[in-house]
């Protein structure tokens, strides 16, 4: 018997995302419609160039977040299977950062299941975004957080 | 009895440190106190609000702590 999504043991990952894997994970021949939502580290940040994101999480209680909140988009869309994995650590640019793949015997269903699991993983997982720019670091949501970047010995030192 | 404070994030960075280990607290103290003794030892609690969760589950204030609890400070989430 092939085991429910919501047994998938791993929801954080410290390396990339394998997106099809997790279209593999859900799909079946009973699903018209599979539908996938990638997160990804962009660019700027308020008009500032980021050079890349870290986020920290507390993996445990995470790891149980992102299983709630599949089981519950698997429960209010009968006939979905919903898969999804966040990423901790470094996460180039243009690399995902999150994915959520919910397929659904019709797209109504799929969308609404996706667009489900991503807000709520959003506004409910204990997982925090780090900005790293040129100049510094600062935690998303704290802007006390900011720390410049320590100065690079060499050139400009007389 | 002893319990663990975990930080994260921004509240990390300031403390220096992932981890806090409290040794022989009192028994009767509840998720609130022991927060009220946290802010006056570490006034930079104050930076960001944060949530607290005991145990993996959102603690009130009104919560008795107990031996071997694992308390973690949630500053506002910012996944995705």
């Amino acid at each position: 018997m092939r085991p429910s999504a919501s047994e998938s043991p791993r929801r954080l990952t410290r390396g990339p995302i394998d997106v099809a894997a997790l279209v593999r994970e859900v799909a079946t021949v009973d699903h018209g419609g599979v539908c996938t939502f990638v997160g990804t580290a962009r660019r700027t940040s308020d008009g500032k160039e980021v050079d890349l994101l870290r986020y920290d999480g507390y993996a445990a209680m995470a790891e149980k977040a992102i299983e709630e909140i599949v089981s519950e988009a698997m429960a209010k869309h009968p006939g979905s299977r919903v898969t999804a994995v966040h990423r901790l650590g470094t996460c180039p640019l243009g690399e995902a950062s999150v994915a959520v793949v919910a397929a659904a015997p019709h797209r109504d269903a799929a969308f609404a299941a996706c667009r489900f699991a991503i807000d709520a993983i959003k506004s409910r997982a204990p997982i925090w975004k780090q900005e790293v720019f040129k100049d510094g670091t600062a935690w998303v949501g704290d802007p006390g957080s900011f720390q410049a970047a320590a100065r690079r010995g060499g050139s400009d030192e007389p | 009895m002893n319990l663990r404070v975990l930080l994260f994030a921004g509240l990390a960075e300031r403390a220096g440190a992932r981890e806090w280990r409290l040794h022989d607290v009192d028994e009767a103290t509840t998720v609130g106190s022991l927060m009220a003794a946290l802010r006056a030892r570490h006034p930079f609690l104050a930076a960001v609000p944060f949530a607290v969760a005991r145990n993996h589950v959102i603690a009130a204030d009104g919560d008795l702590l107990a031996d071997g609890d694992e308390l973690a400070l949630l500053p506002p989430v910012s996944g995705g």
